[in-house]
């Protein structure tokens, strides 16, 4: 499942493309997986087609998702991404913290909100729910 | 049939209080304004009954035969006064008692699940296939009865099915709105909306377009039964669809009830 906020500064596509990579990362979605077609998201999300259709492209682009025509938008391999260097990776961090910092926020609540983020990520999770699993 | 003139719209016009009664209160999401909305559908819908039987009676001792306005009068009654009390009068008042019978909540956070709906099973190919050849076979029956001298008019009927069967298609993929939380219970009570209209709308149309299609038959086989199979298939497919209709209108209350009572736990301070 994913979440957005529609009066988020954080433009609609981004928040998307978060979000699914977040699923993503988390095997909530599984390789091979279909993901749900551009009209079902943008209905269910209540934005423009064209937003998840973007974001479906800068997922296909990182190589996360792939179309195929006629058979819809499936997640790929994880190891078909390319890998992400600790060098790239402190870069992306450290981006991130500096908006933080500017932002006004102190070192206590970040790490708090670090930790937060670190244990959703790493914590056990499952495919999304089947009708099987639906009460 | 008089007893039919007289019952048939009353019936249908005290269904919306009927409903609105048995609703329960809601705990915690009801408001305070149920009150006066109650009174307005009660006194809406004594004035209306006695519009009806009233003008009925009138009819009765003014006009010999059951034609002309005397027949229209408790059609036009029963379909347009219960349009009114149920969109204007009932549902008002029951969306005050319970947030079932309100449009969903409209909030800047939105969820959605992640499982595509053209995977979960709410028509899967075979029971299109069958459908459509079903609805094949009815068009070749009603095309021999034409050919034999049935009315083409009666052609017009079969236009039930491909209607009602893009009512379907739509109801297998209708948006969802789910909680931030990604509620099971809630993501099945979607499920099984969408999968009793889509069926629904199916079967209703495939219903719809059998009677005009065997009173086609019944026109040239056998003539005499033609009116009554019409009359009584017609009945059917109206009382089914009224009752589609309220079981589809049970079906998102409790869904819309589900969401409203998760977002407001949700949003719930933390003791």
């Amino acid at each position: 499942m994913i979440t957005i906020r529609l009066n988020s500064p954080v433009p609609l596509v981004d928040q998307l493309v978060a979000a699914l990579r977040c699923s993503i990362a988390r095997s909530e979605v599984a390789p091979g997986d279909t993901l749900p077609t551009v009209r079902q998201l943008a209905a269910d999300l209540g934005v423009d087609m064209n937003t998840v259709s973007r974001a479906y492209r800068v997922l296909a682009t990182s190589g996360l998702v792939q179309t195929t025509r006629g058979r819809g938008t499936s997640v790929t391999a994880s190891r078909d991404v390319a890998p992400l260097d600790e060098l790239a990776l402190r870069e992306r961090l450290r981006g991130a913290l500096a908006d933080a910092r500017l932002a006004g926020r102190n070192a206590t609540d970040i790490r708090a909100l670090v930790n937060e983020e670190i244990q959703s990520m790493w914590a056990e999770t499952t495919t999304h729910p089947t009708t099987e699993d639906l009460p | 049939m008089t007893w039919f003139d007289r019952l048939f719209p009353t019936l249908m016009l005290l269904m919306p209080l009927a409903i609105a009664l048995g609703s329960k209160r809601h705990e915690r999401l009801s408001r305070e304004d149920a009150g006066p909305l109650m009174r307005r559908l009660v006194w809406a819908t004594l004035g209306l009954v006695a519009l009806t039987i009233g003008v009925q009676f009138l009819l009765e001792a003014t006009h010999e035969s059951r034609t002309g306005l005397r027949a229209a009068w408790p059609v036009v009654m029963a379909v347009i006064g219960f349009q009114f009390l149920w969109f204007k009068r009932a549902v008002p008042a029951l969306g005050a008692r319970d947030p079932g019978w309100r449009p969903p909540q409209e909030s800047p956070v939105r969820s959605a699940s992640l499982a595509p709906r053209h995977l979960d099973g709410a028509l899967p190919p075979w029971i299109w296939v069958t459908s459509w050849m079903t609805f094949a076979l009815m068009v070749a029956a009603t095309a021999w009865a034409i050919s034999e001298g049935a009315p083409l008019l009666i052609a017009l009927g079969l236009a039930f099915f491909p209607g009602f069967a893009f009512g379907a298609r739509s109801s297998a993929f209708e948006p969802a709105t789910l909680d931030p939380g990604g509620s099971l219970e809630l993501q099945a009570s979607y499920r099984e909306l969408r999968l009793a209209k889509a069926r629904g709308f199916l079967m209703l149309g495939l219903v719809g377009s059998a009677v005009f299609a065997v009173t086609a038959v019944f026109v040239v086989v056998k003539p005499e039964y033609a009116v009554h199979w019409g009359a009584y298939g017609g009945a059917t497919v109206g009382l089914l669809g009224g009752l589609f209709g309220l079981m589809g209108s049970l079906m998102r209350a409790r869904a819309n009830r589900l969401l409203a009572e998760t977002l407001d736990e949700q949003s719930a301070p933390h003791a």
